[in-house]
This record gives C-alpha cells, sequence and structure tokens, in this order.
C-alpha cells in the first residue's frame, strides 16, 4: 500500500512553491503508514475474563482511537489535520510525538523509524522535533518561572553550553516571541493565555526544532489573540524553515495557514488536498458536507449539505468505509471494503469508492 | 513600572504578600496553635538547660523523695514543681526530656514515612500498570498490619537477636523505624492521587516531549505540584506518630523506663493512680494532649488555607 501513496505523492510538487525546494523523491519529512491506535475499555485481565453462557471467557473492549492513518509531511508545508471532536486529531499528533505507542504501523522521521525507539534513543528527535499544546493554562509548570521553563530544554540538549550561553539563547527565544526577557523571573499564572502559549512555543523554539507538532495551538485563546499566535507562528516557519502538523478544527484557520490540508473521519484520513484545491473543490462526500458548514458572508440562503445520523462510535467501527453509514452515495462496496487513499488528478488523495469509481466528481 | 515591580520580588517579599501569611494573621486560633506548638518545641530542645534535673542522670535521683505532690497540693517540695515520680524523679524535668523523645520520634519517624511513601506514590502514580497495582497492593498489606502489630513483631526480633539492652540504647530509633514503616501508605496513596491529577496535564507531556528523564519530570515536575497534601497530611501524621508511640510505650513496646518518653511516662505513674499518685500519669497526659492538639489545629488550617482536594483525615 506504501508504494502506491509514494508513486501518488511523485507528480504533487507544485504546491510546495512556496517551501524551500524539495529534495527529488525524498521530500517527506514524517511519513506515516498505517498508524493504528488502540485503547483498552476493559480493565486489567481479571476484570476482562466474564461469564457467559456457562464458561468464563475473556472478553475486551477497544476504542479505536485511530486505525490505519497515512500521512506524509512534507518538509516546509504546513500539514493541517481537520475533522471533529473525537475523530482522532490528537492522537495522531500524540503518537508521532511519542507520547504515546501506536498499536501498529510505522511513524519514519527523515527515512528513519521512530516509533519503537526507547527514549534514549529518541533524544536527538526530541530536538529535531517539538510540540505545542491547546491549553496554554496547563502547559507551563506553575511552581517553575519562565527562566527556568525555557532553560530546561536548552541545558538537556546542550549539555556543553556554558550558563550564560544558556541564558543568551533564553532571552534570544523570549525576545522573538514578544516576551520581554526581563519578565523571565516570574511565573506562568501571571501571564495571560496568549503571553503562555507564546512562552509555549518559545519553549518548543528554545532547542531550535525542524518540526513542530500543535496540537489546536489557539482554539483555548481568545479570538482576538488567535490571530496574534498564529502569526507568529508563521513567522517563526519563515525564520526558522519549519514544518508543520497542525491540528485544528477551525477551517478559517486552516485557509489562512496550511500548505495542506488532511481531513479526518473517525480515525481514519479520507482526504489530503493542497488547502486551496480542497476549498475550491472538496472530493470526498463528507469533505464536501464540511465545507458547506463553513459560514459565509455572501451567502444568504445556506446550502448546507445535511448528514443524517450521529458519528458511530469507535468501539465497534462500521464494516468498510467509516463514512458509509451518513454518505449518501454509499453502494454495497462502501459497505463491504475499506476504501484506501488513491491520487486525484488535481494533486490531492482521497480515499473514496465513489470517487475512483467516477460515480462522484 | 509596577509590573517590574513584581517580576523581581524576592522570596520574602513574595511570602509578605502570601495568602498563607494574610490567613494566618486572622486566624488566632492558627496563632495560639502555632505559639504553643513552639514554646513546647523549645522547651523540648532546650530541656538540658530548662530543667531543674536530668532525668537520666541516676546520681541525681532520691528514691525518698518519690511520689511527691505538684505544688500546689499539700506536702510538696518546692524543689519538684510538678512532684515527682515512683522513682523519686522530677516529673517537670522528666516531661521536658520525655516531650523531647516523643518529638523526636514523631518528626523522625514522619519524615521516614515521607521518603518512602512520596518515593512509592510517585513511581505508582507516574509509572502505573504493574508497578502501580504492586506497589499499591503492597499499601494495602501494610496496611492490613497495625502498627502494633509491626512493633510487636519488630520489637520482639530486635530483642531476641541483640538483647534487652542493645533495644535499650536503640529503642528511639527503632520506633521512628516501625512507625515510619507501618504508616507509609498513608503518603503513597495521597501522592499517587494528586500525581495521577496532575499527570494529565500539559506540562507533563511537554517535559516528555523535551525528552527529560523519568526521574527529573517525577521529582522536578510533578512532586512540587503536589506539595500542599504532602504538608497537609505531614502534620496529621506527626500527631499521630506521636500518639503511636506513646500508645507503644504505654503498652510497653516502646522506650523503656529508664529513657521516658511521654507515653513510658503515662505508663509508669499508671500502676500508681489508684494509690492517690494520679499526677504521675495526668500531668504527662495532658501535655501529650496539648501537644498533639496543638498540631491537630495547625494542620487543620493549613489544609483550609492550602485546600488540598484529595485528603480526608
Amino acid at each position: 500500500m506504501s508504494q502506491t501513496i509514494q508513486a501518488a505523492m511523485a507528480p504533487m510538487h507544485q504546491d510546495a512553491s512556496t517551501q524551500r525546494e524539495p529534495a527529488p523523491g525524498g521530500d517527506s519529512l514524517l511519513e506515516i503508514r498505517g498508524l493504528e491506535k488502540r485503547f483498552s475499555l476493559s480493565g486489567d485481565f481479571l476484570e476482562q475474563l466474564k461469564f457467559r453462557r456457562g464458561r468464563i471467557v475473556r472478553e475486551q473492549h477497544h476504542v479505536h482511537a485511530i486505525n490505519g492513518v497515512d500521512l506524509d509531511i512534507r518538509r516546509g508545508e504546513s500539514l493541517c489535520v481537520v475533522g471533529e471532536s473525537g475523530c482522532g486529531k490528537s492522537t495522531v499528533a500524540r503518537t508521532v510525538m511519542g507520547l504515546l505507542t501506536p498499536s501498529a504501523g510505522e511513524i519514519r522521521y527523515a527515512g528513519e523509524r521512530i516509533d519503537h525507539l526507547d527514549s534514549k534513543a529518541l533524544l536527538p528527535y526530541r530536538q529535531r522535533m517539538q510540540m505545542i499544546f491547546q491549553n496554554p493554562y496547563a502547559s507551563l509548570n506553575p511552581r517553575m518561572t519562565i527562566q527556568q521553563t525555557l532553560e530546561e530544554p536548552i541545558r538537556l540538549h546542550h549539555p556543553d553550553w556554558k550558563p550564560a550561553q544558556v541564558v543568551e539563547k533564553v532571552h534570544e527565544v523570549m525576545s522573538s516571541v514578544g516576551i520581554a526577557p526581563d519578565w523571565g523571573s516570574r511565573y506562568g499564572h501571571e501571564f495571560s493565555g496568549g503571553q503562555r502559549q507564546r512562552i509555549a512555543i518559545a519553549r518548543a523554539l528554545a532547542v531550535d526544532p525542524e518540526f513542530i507538532v500543535a496540537d489546536e495551538p489557539i482554539s483555548a485563546l481568545d479570538v482576538s489573540i488567535q490571530a496574534q499566535v498564529l502569526n507568529l507562528l508563521m513567522e517563526a516557519q519563515r525564520e526558522h524553515h519549519l514544518t508543520y502538523l497542525f491540528i485544528t478544527h477551525d477551517l478559517a484557520v486552516v485557509e489562512h495557514f496550511g500548505t495542506r490540508v488532511a481531513v479526518m473521519y473517525l480515525g481514519r484520513v479520507c482526504e489530503v488536498a493542497p488547502t486551496a484545491t480542497l476549498f475550491a473543490r472538496p472530493r470526498h462526500p463528507y469533505t464536501q458536507a464540511l465545507m458547506s458548514a463553513i459560514p459565509r458572508l455572501e451567502d444568504d440562503r445556506p446550502q448546507h449539505l445535511r448528514l443524517q445520523g450521529e458519528v458511530p462510535t469507535p468501539v465497534n467501527l462500521p464494516s468498510g468505509c467509516v463514512f458509509h453509514g451518513r454518505c449518501p452515495h454509499a453502494n454495497d462496496r462502501c459497505r463491504r471494503e475499506i476504501p484506501t487513499l488513491i491520487a486525484t488528478d488535481d494533486g490531492g488523495q482521497v480515499a473514496c469508492h465513489g470517487v475512483e469509481e467516477g460515480r462522484l466528481t | 513600572m509596577s509590573t517590574h515591580s513584581t517580576a523581581t520580588s524576592t522570596r520574602w517579599e513574595r511570602f509578605r504578600d502570601s495568602y498563607l501569611l494574610y490567613s494566618f494573621k486572622r486566624d488566632v486560633i492558627a496563632q495560639v496553635s502555632l505559639l504553643v506548638f513552639v514554646v513546647m518545641v523549645l522547651a523540648a530542645l532546650l530541656a538540658p538547660w530548662l530543667a531543674p534535673a536530668n532525668p537520666y542522670d541516676l546520681a541525681q535521683i532520691d528514691i525518698l523523695a518519690s511520689e511527691l505532690p505538684p505544688f500546689w497540693i499539700d506536702g510538696a517540695d518546692p524543689q519538684y514543681l510538678m512532684g515527682t515520680d515512683s522513682q523519686g524523679r522530677d516529673m517537670l524535668s522528666t516531661i521536658l526530656y520525655g516531650m523531647r523523645v516523643s518529638l523526636v520520634i514523631g518528626f523522625g519517624a514522619v519524615a521516614l514515612q515521607a521518603a518512602l511513601g512520596v518515593c512509592f506514590g510517585l513511581l505508582a502514580g507516574y509509572l502505573g500498570g504493574r508497578v502501580d497495582a504492586f506497589l499499591m497492593r503492597l499499601a494495602d498489606i501494610q496496611l492490613s498490619f497495625s502498627t502494633l502489630m509491626v512493633a510487636i513483631v519488630v520489637g520482639a526480633l530486635f530483642k531476641a537477636i541483640f538483647g534487652g539492652a542493645t533495644y535499650s540504647d536503640y529503642a528511639m530509633w527503632l520506633l521512628v523505624l516501625i512507625i515510619g514503616l507501618a504508616e507509609w501508605p498513608q503518603y503513597a496513596r495521597t501522592v499517587r492521587a494528586s500525581v495521577l491529577a496532575e499527570k494529565s496535564k500539559e506540562y507533563v507531556d511537554a517535559a516528555r516531549v523535551m525528552g527529560l528523564r523519568s526521574r527529573r519530570i517525577m521529582f522536578r515536575h510533578i512532586l512540587p505540584n503536589t506539595l500542599s497534601p504532602i504538608f497537609v497530611i505531614s502534620t496529621v501524621q506527626v500527631a499521630n506518630a506521636i500518639i503511636s508511640e506513646a500508645a507503644l510505650s504505654f503498652l510497653g513496646l516502646g522506650m523503656p523506663e529508664t529513657q521516658p518518653s511521654l507515653g513510658s511516662l503515662i505508663k509508669s505513674g499508671f500502676d500508681y493512680i489508684q494509690s492517690g499518685s494520679w499526677w504521675i500519669t495526668l500531668i504527662p497526659g495532658l501535655v501529650l494532649v496539648v501537644l498533639v492538639l496543638v498540631i491537630n489545629l495547625l494542620g487543620d488550617w493549613l489544609r483550609d488555607v492550602l485546600n488540598p482536594r484529595l485528603y480526608k483525615g
């Protein structure tokens, strides 16, 4: 499966024009293949034993947070992952960062598998990949000053640096996010939400990473502060040639920020496409419904595509395409067979039998 | 700039502006408790200088002066303000020295409990899974042995192996060990609960993403954020440890008569309570009650101030 996707990726260089020229063939910084993550609901071994029809059986139930995600993140791009609550966006982000161990599949960073490494072997990658979290009120240790918070990653990854060098670096990153360096002796709770998020960004930037996973970094902030933080992220991208995996549910942010967009539904990627293409011409029925839900200034007669029913439970996944129960175009094949991502003519990929068969345009 | 003055505030200035001090200034009970506690601790620490006699010095003990009543009762000797016990020891001096022993055991045992309990609680809460299950079952087993049973077993073993004389020499440290070992699950459970709450916060994830080792995350990031409940149970546990010591000594499993603690003083007077020498038991008993009461009152106040969600005593 991975070979077909690699082949599908080949004619997709045109949208990377705003980034550094990718090396031919090896332009993916991060490759995710067949990633799965299950969480057990059944407790420990003794709790799994159940008495059914006169015999003792072992029953296990799992939440299938992500099941079979394939994604490529290219150097210098901002890949936005969108989807509704519970579709597995954050699980993808946390699995990529090694906060969760995947149940199956592999993650490659710059060609090297990183999903099975122990913490010591992972340390060099920790410097190259960093993460920004959703809640700026919880992501700073309340008992540490800002100076201590920012010094910690630098000391860890540059044990040979002199104290003056570390302090200089801290001041540099603080200035770069617009926090005055002489505020370093304060604690996190003395700052506003936007300031805290900028400090969290400074912490991620302190080790000069090349790849940043941002898990809904602006959704806990005031609207007036969101733009500020977004612009800071984009500025940092220009200055440090960063690559972003940007998790969000805000489609307006995606349009502003993303190079490409991946749409997720129930733990699977249904469509990946360059931002402009996706917004102009969504292919997957779910993406179409999602796009039609964006409120627009000009339309006075909103034409929402209304989906029937609810998102199925991730405990018992539907057979075939996860979307078939709510898709107006579903047929027998959709109920039977899980669709894989196939390349479309406009540079995207879509996982839909209807598009593949030409039933849907 | 006002912002800069707070940014450069010293530790003392922060303490001066803190809620802790503010609430202390408005709580008369806490103030009185702290005053009484400090006076008692100072009196115990300065016992060799304050006490009129040294109860450990056999040369100073006059058996003819035994069972003298305290000063407000007829027949008292003004030399012995609080009377004397059955061996002719000056009660005031003995109580001061005994309080010393009780406090050392109380704080020593709590230090041991805290060290064990915090480490086990951090490990169980942070690592989870089998480590958690193992340590918590261990805690359950430990709790199902009462302090008394541990004391009987350890004390008997020690006496059997090293003999009674050695036991007397090390009785105080043995009690620290016994009470410390018996009560660590209190800490482990509280710390584990706090760790579970803190572990899900994003600053812990941030520390993991940074690549910090588990030990540093546990002690540098999580532990400082679980200190409030630890402080509160520490006050309660000091009081508990002092009571445990008194109970063990009363039963003859604790301090020997030659090195009286409050508990063994109460015990030594108990035989004479029927014959009218009630002060030998009652005065050290009152001192014990006051000591434990002020510690508990301080703990109550601290719990209200720090408002930990987790500990219910």
